[in-house]
């Protein structure tokens, strides 16, 4: 019966005495659910049955083992080859070693436990290969194209830029606010790009400490400096035929800039205390939250650096300027806290969804996500309501208009802010805006009939 | 008619055959049955090879019979064996091969016979 542990194992022996024993062994493991065959060819002819593991005589009447390793691997190269032979000449081993065999078993009295150890070794190895072949397929689907969301005109023009940008191995520069999603954007191109089956390194500038961001970069050898006990590749080399991913380069330091600018301009990196030249084959996304124009005139970024790092320019707009993409956005977040939380779907009431239209986010998509996250917490029902929802900006207070509303609006929320400031002491309120009490009861009257929350 | 005894030979030993499979009698029983029906012919081909000088099928043979002496606990049988295989290898003296495959061929065929009473014996309920 095949269940999810079983492995499919092929074992091609011709000795009738030897394919005894090898069934035997093989079945001793109920998990394993195995197939002896006495030719390569039928070993060949049969591969469609999509065995995981073979075990595979060396010398077989009608090819030799290294024949059909080569087949089978030109079939699938991921199928786990065991070679068993009571072929001792250790050069023979190394060389179908070299060939892609998993292993090489001599037919000896240690065979029995040495193959099942091997087989088991085998299977944690295709778990791991399968797990980390589905978290890659999660990442490539997290960052396609269609899972950024929003479709306002600001972001339809992104869109554009992303489209272009995966056609060719330009640098591409992202600057946009805080929040507004430049890791994702940056991540999205290397996904979607000729580059996604290889390393995407994120490096961000502004978090490592000044001395230790060179040799973070470029990698040092053996005896560099005082604690370099062993060689340490940098993050340049690590994202090699992939893509490095430099976040607020805004903030280098202009002595490393120049060592930057050479490594972009030669395309090649020279570890710290090395002298051996390492060319590189890399993609560079920078992205900074600054207005580099600005830093140059300022002489705090080279001006040479800045013309190399631009490329293309991707400028991602604050979310205050993304329109509906609020709703959409919010909806998604939403859906996914609901999901990691196993908690049931929560909606969005009509009053919650305006509510959030409102606001000017200063901290953007981050803030939104915050937002609807304490939301979701919030709420006592399915549904979130604009009670549930509040703010907490640093800078709420710092200007009232920040938000767009109606100038009717903003003097009911005057009202109601006042109101809570002196413990809806009417007569106070009354005093301190310098208007009649009557006043303030007929925007009560209004709020109430109006339904308006704040 | 039984076979004599041959000098300074191996005497059948199963305790390896029996710890491999926690003395699972059937599998030793088709593993002694295996054994006695394959080795005669085997025996057979590699002598006509060693007549005919024909030394790779000699060596692909001989190594093939490695794995069966060992399940059958002949050693020494097995070590000659490794001698003709290596000695069959082309650029190589094969002159004191058919003396040695004489020796391992009586081996072979007094355990063969040896098996056959075991099996009877030891094994027929299982």
């Amino acid at each position: 019966m095949h269940t999810e542990h079983s492995v499919k194992i092929f074992a091609v022996e011709d000795d009738p005495t030897y394919s005894k024993f090898l069934s035997y062994v093989l079945s001793l493991n109920p998990d394993f659910e195995y197939q002896v065959f006495k030719t390569g060819k039928e070993c060949i002819d049969n591969l469609h049955h999509r065995p995981t593991i073979i075990t595979l005589d060396y010398s077989l009447p009608d090819m030799s083992g290294e024949e059909v390793m080569r087949k089978i691997k030109e079939f699938d190269p991921q199928i786990m080859v065991i070679i068993i032979s009571a072929q001792e000449d250790i050069s023979t081993a190394v060389q179908l070693l070299k060939l892609g065999a998993y292993d090489y078993i001599t037919k000896d009295e240690e065979t029995k436990n040495r193959l099942l150890n091997t087989i088991n070794n085998a299977r944690k190895n295709i778990s791991l290969i399968n797990e980390i072949n589905s978290l890659k397929q999660e990442i490539n689907q997290k960052y396609q194209f269609e899972s950024i969301i929003g479709n306002s005109p600001a972001m339809n023009s992104i869109f554009g830029m992303l489209e272009k940008a995966i056609k060719t191995n330009i640098t591409v520069s992202i600057t946009g606010e805080t929040g507004t999603g430049k890791e994702v954007i940056a991540k999205a191109i290397h996904y979607n790009s000729d580059k996604k089956g290889k390393p995407f390194v994120a490096v961000n500038i502004a978090a490592i400490p000044r001395d230790l961001i060179e040799s973070e970069l470029f990698g040092y050898e053996k005896g560099a400096f005082t604690g370099a006990a062993t060689r340490r590749i940098g993050k340049f080399e690590e994202a090699q035929e992939g893509t490095i991913f430099l976040d607020e380069i805004g903030e280098m330091e202009l002595s490393l800039q120049a060592k930057l600018l050479r490594t972009i301009q030669e395309r090649e990196v020279i570890r710290i205390g090395g002298n051996q030249i390492i060319k590189l084959n890399v993609r560079i996304v920078v992205a900074t939250h600054r207005n580099l124009a600005e830093e140059v005139k300022r002489g705090a970024f080279r001006e040479d650096l800045y013309y190399r790092l631009l490329g293309l320019p991707i400028q991602l707009p604050p979310l205050r300027d993304r329109g509906n993409d609020v709703i959409l956005l919010a909806k998604f977040l939403l859906n996914q806290f609901c999901a990691e939380n196993n908690m049931q779907g929560t909606l969005l009431s009509k009053l919650a969804q305006e509510k959030l239209l409102r606001y000017h986010y200063p901290g953007n998509v981050r803030e939104l996500k915050s937002v609807v996250e304490l939301a979701a917490v919030m709420a006592d029902n399915e549904q979130i309501e604009a009670d549930d929802i509040s703010f907490n900006s640093i800078r709420r207070e710092e200007n009232f208009t920040m938000e767009e509303l109606s100038l009717r609006e903003y003097t009911f929320r005057i009202i109601l802010h006042f109101l809570g400031k002196y413990d809806n002491n009417v007569l106070l309120v009354a005093k301190k805006l310098k208007i009649g009490k009557s006043t303030i009861y007929r925007y009560l009257k209004e709020i109430e009939e109006e339904n308006y929350v704040s | 008619m039984p076979i004599e005894m041959p000098e300074n030979t191996d005497t059948v030993d199963l305790t390896y055959l029996s710890s491999i499979c926690d003395n699972d009698k059937q599998f030793m029983r088709e593993m002694i049955e295996n054994f006695v029906q394959e080795m005669p012919d085997n025996i057979a081909c590699i002598a006509q090879h060693i007549e005919e000088e024909n030394w790779p099928e000699v060596k692909k043979l001989t190594h093939k019979m490695k794995p069966a002496l060992q399940f059958m606990g002949l050693p020494e049988t097995l070590k000659h064996v490794r001698t003709i295989e290596q000695q069959s290898k082309e650029g190589e003296n094969h002159d004191e091969i058919p003396l040695l495959f004489e020796k391992v061929a009586e081996n072979i065929r007094y355990a063969v016979e040896v098996l056959k009473t075991i099996a009877i014996q030891q094994f027929k309920d299982a």
